[in-house]
């Protein structure tokens, strides 16, 4: 698999572990566990300090006082977050997320998301982390766009309930623009090979 | 006739590739590159089809991508644009709107009839009841234009979205120009034309047009410049949002500016059958000539009103084509070199005649034109008359503006008196026109085109030179004033797609029809598939004039997209309809689940059993839930939770219940209405704790319900968060009176009636998976509300099942779920109340406190309880067999409605039909009968009980009478 030999590629990236919490004081809780706190409104930062533009464990502040956070499948980090979040403390609230979770990239990528969704994703720019809260075949998402190689990915989250036909239908248009389906291992390996 | 020429520069079509296709089943050939229309030109073929209301013969007329002539019928595929859609291999070409074929049309006879078919006769033959379907069955038959065949193939229609600095709509040179000029500012530029090749009319209005070439390849070769072919501009929408029609999809683009370059459209001139096969527009003569090399017949008459005429036969004699008469409305100007020059060449010019009929030989062909001497009155004064032989007569006296998307984005368009024709006046911000759109000719188009890209740049935020020379509007007149002539026989065509003639807006404007809007209604001129492109203009000549005024005052109609017609499915693109379906969607498929839709779920409305009926297997999961256990899917209700201080207050407010005082672990019904009082919505709301509430609500009003107390405790400024779980959770309901039994394994919550109490909620795990318990009773049995994340959901289903299957678990769906909340008397929001339902109407008063404070639609509920009710929710039961009663039969008292049912099924529990019916008060004593008329107007009886029907002490929902 590479991005030179593929028109464009969908993967499935709901095994991954996320949670989130809202509240006013969610951001000063966030930071008294150390984690990093993207600090304009719709915007993402790695989960773990860095510069890396492509990050897969990542925070993302939906909003003022709302964030969704994504680790590892096996990053016991969720579930430390989660006990020292409870049931809520002041102000803060712990919010179940089930999202259905998929990445789209590849050369023709912007092909597939114009067909899609209609803000204008390709020229969002990626050095300032942008999160986008839109619609996508008809569905609310939420959609960070990533430095992929020479291009973008673009990771999307929807309420579960729409992932079967969010899924389905990605996927149809991705398939029929001459592209195909990957594993996440398969992308990540993929990754760490261009690395 | 038409005929294919010698090879002509810069043709189209490839002459190495032939294709083969059928035209009414005749075997023909083209070329490549070649579209439909010309590929039956040069194959001979004159007579394209028939008109839409006399069936007369038809040719082809504009070449120019909206000419009804060349509309056809191709492999099931109705109404192709034969202009504009290249001839493919192995076409089965047909014309439309014939009655037997082309060449036997029977529709023809409609011709000779069509005096008795008078302007407005839908009007007058629909204006008596009996004669109606009559009229409606004739019309169906013999008007319209192709025929839907469902055996057409489906093609895939995706829409797409695109963005850019600066749109340019029309690549001629004008268009061009204006692209290249904002490219250079720095631009990213999208340039659309209809047509497959850039250039426009400066491809072949000019031949000697060097620049428009050379325009071509600069902006062919320009990085910053996208170019789409073959692609129209359908529609402009408010903020530069335009729908551009490509072959195959339609793409939304959404521009910072917009230049209009879409040029001009030439118009016709009125006369006597100036619709047969042979009479063409000239510029449709020149399309065809330079992008197909197709001479547009062996024997050519020039109707000539501007210079425009002059050059085309110039350039029609330089490809060896014979034109034989010039017939100028104009007299002759003795200083014209370019009339000098095409004499010298042998053409005959004459000045000062009018047309006065064209002549058809035996095929309905044009074989010559009849010209007379122009009197004072602009008509065809002289009684000698001059007959030319001909089988081409080119018209070319004048313009109207494509000027469209101008006047949909917001432009004001005035009329020139000086041009003839009419201009935008004034520009909404951000678009911009170039060329003769706007009224500049010849080679100002130019630097027209680059102002206008100049300034869209500037508008985009680029910085663009400013326009240092204005660009003259014409300063001659490229448009007649009044070419429509008239003949004591008629058949002079103003709107050849609907067949309208002259002398029927005169008729109309003399009934009173006298505006452009309203003669455009009752005439329907400029309402067939070309919307007017070659009628608009000289109807409201003729109008302008019956009435006296000036055409600046007569107006224009108001122009709406689509531009050209486009098929539904560009509109429908992928049909993306985006359904929600809970965690364990396939364990229902497996199961053998028959779906409904609720709202934008999909619900299971029963499983299938082989061998059985839907209502027996429905009897069936009644019977499971009843007698056993029943287990199913609620996933779909709304969940929300509520966190903080204000969490309480919020649901006093928003629910017309007290819940700040619940105590925690318990739940409580909540009822919702607006603000005039009426129910929207409905739920059993748990308090998990001092500051966090747990509520559901129906499945169509989720997403309702949240939005609404997202905007209350915003606009309340109230301390609480809300959270949106109904996806992220999904619910079971398993329900009977051995449920306890089966769950009992399965879960570390103490279940028993003293620790988990009807109508409590507990926290736990159920199949090792993290669960919150309700103890609720919808459907009137002892039962627990099971609600886990999402992802755990199938583990959860499928330990239930297993654990239910020595108790005869059996899943039901929607249908048994609405019988058994039935019988115990239970109504479900908008379906057992309606649009004007209060609590007080659907016996819900007791859900109501109005001691409270304040909570949304007390204030009207406070005076609906003093009205009284207007209507009155009532249990009936039919006992017997008698016809099905279905929803929404009426209740009848005398010869009056009384009301309707609102939900109704056979019990099998009960042995008998009940229901529930919203009917007048007055009739809504207990005991009482009443009539309910059944399909076919039988009158059924019906005793209004009290509800629950089933049950009515509750007993079943407390274990101690839970025993089978």
């Amino acid at each position: 698999m590479s991005d030179a030999t593929t028109a464009a590629w969908i993967v499935d990236a709901s095994r991954l572990g996320r949670l989130g919490l809202k509240g006013p004081a969610a951001a000063d809780w966030l930071r008294s566990v150390r984690i990093p706190v993207p600090e304009r409104a719709n915007s993402w930062a790695p989960l773990v300090h860095s510069d890396d533009a492509s990050a897969w464990p990542l925070v993302a502040r939906l909003g003022t006082t709302e964030f969704f956070i994504e680790t590892e499948p096996d990053s016991p980090l969720r579930d430390d977050l989660a006990r020292a979040l409870g049931d809520g403390q002041d102000h803060v609230y712990p919010v179940l997320r089930e999202d259905h979770a998929c990445v789209l990239g590849g050369r023709g990528v912007e092909d597939v998301i114009a067909q899609v969704c209609s803000v204008n994703l390709p020229s969002l720019p990626l050095q300032l982390n942008p999160v986008v809260l839109t619609l996508m075949t008809g569905v609310a998402v939420v959609i960070v766009a990533q430095a992929h190689g020479d291009g973008r990915r673009y990771r999307i989250w929807c309420d579960p309930s729409f992932g079967h036909y969010l899924w389905n239908t990605l996927r149809a248009i991705v398939v029929e623009s001459g592209g195909d389906e990957l594993g996440i291992e398969q992308l990540r390996m993929a990754e760490r090979g261009q690395q | 006739m038409m005929y294919r020429v010698q090879r002509v520069a810069g043709e189209w079509i490839d002459r190495a590739r032939r294709i083969e296709f059928t035209f009414e089943g005749r075997p023909l050939e083209g070329f490549s590159g070649d579209c439909i229309s010309s590929a039956l030109a040069a194959a001979g073929v004159t007579i394209l089809g028939r008109s839409f209301k006399y069936h007369r013969p038809r040719g082809l007329f504009s070449a120019a991508n909206h000419d009804v002539n060349a509309l056809f019928q191709i492999d099931g595929i109705p109404n192709v644009r034969g202009d504009a859609v290249a001839l493919g291999p192995q076409f089965r070409i047909s014309a439309v709107n014939t009655i037997g074929g082309l060449a036997r049309d029977r529709g023809r006879l409609l011709d000779r009839l069509s005096r008795f078919l008078p302007v407005g006769f839908y009007y007058k033959a629909f204006h008596g009841k009996r004669l109606f379907p009559f009229w409606e069955r004739a019309i169906r038959r013999l008007s319209g234009l192709g025929s839907v065949s469902f055996a057409a193939p489906r093609t895939p229609t995706p829409k797409r979205y695109a963005f850019c600095d600066v749109l340019v709509i029309g690549a001629g040179p004008s268009g061009l120009s204006a692209a290249l000029a904002a490219a250079n500012a720095g631009a990213r530029v999208l340039i659309v034309d209809e047509n497959p090749r850039l250039g426009g009319s400066g491809a072949w209005a000019g031949a000697s047009d060097l620049s428009s070439v050379e325009l071509v390849h600069q902006v062919e070769r320009h990085a910053g410049i996208a170019a789409l072919h073959s692609t129209f501009a359908a529609g402009y929408y408010a903020d530069h949002f335009i729908a551009l029609i490509e072959p195959g999809r339609m793409t939304k683009v959404r521009a910072r500016a917009v230049v209009i370059a879409t040029g001009v459209i030439e118009q016709p001139a009125v006369f006597r059958n100036n619709d047969l096969p042979g009479v063409m527009l000239g510029s449709g003569a020149q399309r065809l000539l330079h992008r197909y090399a197709i001479a547009s017949g062996r024997r050519i008459v020039v109707l000539a009103a501007n210079r425009e005429a002059y050059a085309l036969c110039a350039d029609l004699l330089d490809h060896g084509l014979a034109i034989r008469t010039l017939v100028d409305l104009r007299p002759k100007d003795e200083s014209d070199r370019v009339a000098f020059e095409l004499e010298r060449r042998g053409v005959q010019l004459l000045h000062g005649f009018a047309p006065v009929e064209a002549l058809a030989d035996r095929s309905g062909c044009l074989r010559a034109l009849r010209i007379a001497a122009l009197g004072p009155d602009g008509q065809a004064g002289s009684p000698n008359m001059h007959e030319l032989s001909c089988d081409a007569l080119l018209m070319s006296v004048g313009f109207a503006p494509a000027c469209q998307l101008l006047a949909q984005a917001g432009a004001t368009i005035g009329f020139s008196e000086a041009l003839q024709q009419h201009v935008p006046r004034k520009y909404p911000d951000g678009v911009f026109a170039a060329g003769r759109v706007r009224g500049v000719y010849d080679q100002d188009r130019i630097l027209d085109g680059r102002n206008a890209g100049d300034a869209a740049a500037r508008f985009a935020g680029f910085e663009a030179p400013a326009a240092l020379t204005a660009p003259r509007v014409a300063a001659r007149r490229p448009s007649h004033p009044y070419p429509i002539f008239y003949h004591p026989r008629h058949k002079n065509f103003v709107d050849l797609d609907e067949d309208i003639q002259a002398k029927d807006l005169h008729d109309a404007t003399q009934e009173g029809f006298d505006s452009p809007e309203l003669l455009k209604r009752y005439t329907t001129v400029g309402m067939g598939p070309s919307q007017g492109k070659h009628s608009n203009v000289n109807a409201a000549r003729i109008l302008a004039r019956l009435r006296g005024i000036g055409l600046a005052d007569a107006g224009m109609t108001t122009t709406r997209p689509m531009f050209h017609p486009v098929a539904l499915k560009y509109l429908a693109g992928r049909s993306f309809q985006a359904e929600r379906a809970t965690p364990v969607y396939e364990r229902h498929a497996a199961l053998g689940a028959v779906w409904m839709p609720a709202g934008n779920w999909q619900r299971p409305e029963y499983y299938a059993s082989a061998g059985h009926a839907r209502i027996e297997c429905i009897e069936m999961e009644v019977r499971a839930v009843r007698t056993g256990i029943g287990l199913i899917d609620v996933g779909t209700l709304g969940k929300i939770e509520v966190h903080g201080p204000d969490a309480g207050t919020l649901l006093d407010r928003a629910y017309t219940g007290r819940f700040s005082d619940l105590r925690t672990g318990m739940t409580r019904y909540g009822l919702m209405v607006d603000e005039a009082g009426t129910i929207i919505d409905d739920g059993v709301i748990a308090r998990i704790s001092d500051r966090r509430f747990y509520f559901t609500t129906t499945t169509s009003g989720s997403a309702t319900v949240f939005r609404e107390l997202l905007r209350w405790a915003a606009l309340w400024g109230l301390d609480c968060a809300l959270i949106n779980l109904t996806g992220h959770l999904a619910a079971f309901n398993l329900a009977g009176p051995r449920c306890r039994d089966a769950l009992k394994p399965l879960t570390d919550v103490e279940l028993a009636d003293d620790a988990f109490p009807f109508l409590a909620v507990r926290e736990g795990a159920v199949a090792g998976v993290r669960a919150r318990l309700m103890r609720v009773g919808f459907v009137g049995e002892l039962g627990y509300e099971i609600h886990v994340p999402a992802g755990s959901a199938l583990q959860v289903w499928d330990a239930l099942i297993a654990a239910g299957r020595d108790f005869g678990v059996r899943p039901f769906g929607v249908e048994a779920q609405r019988v058994l909340r039935l019988e115990k008397g239970h109504f479900i929001v908008s379906q057992d109340t309606d649009g004007l339902t209060n609590p007080f109407e659907a016996h819900a008063g007791w859900a109501v406190k109005m001691q409270k404070p304040f909570f949304v639609g007390q204030r009207s509920l406070r005076m609906l309880s003093k009205r009284g009710p207007r209507q009155q929710l009532v249990g009936f039961t039919v006992p017997g067999a008698g016809p099905p009663l279905k929803e929404s039969h009426l209740v009848i008292d005398g010869a009056d409605i009384a009301g309707r049912i609102t939900s109704v099924a056979r019990s099998a529990t009960l042995g008998c039909t009940i229901g529930l019916a919203m009917i007048r008060p007055d009739l809504a004593r207990t005991g009482a009968s009443v009539s309910i008329r059944a399909d076919g107007g039988t009158l059924i009886d019906a005793v209004l009980v009290p509800t629950p029907f089933y049950d009515p002490e509750g007993r079943r929902q407390q274990p101690d009478g839970a025993g089978p």
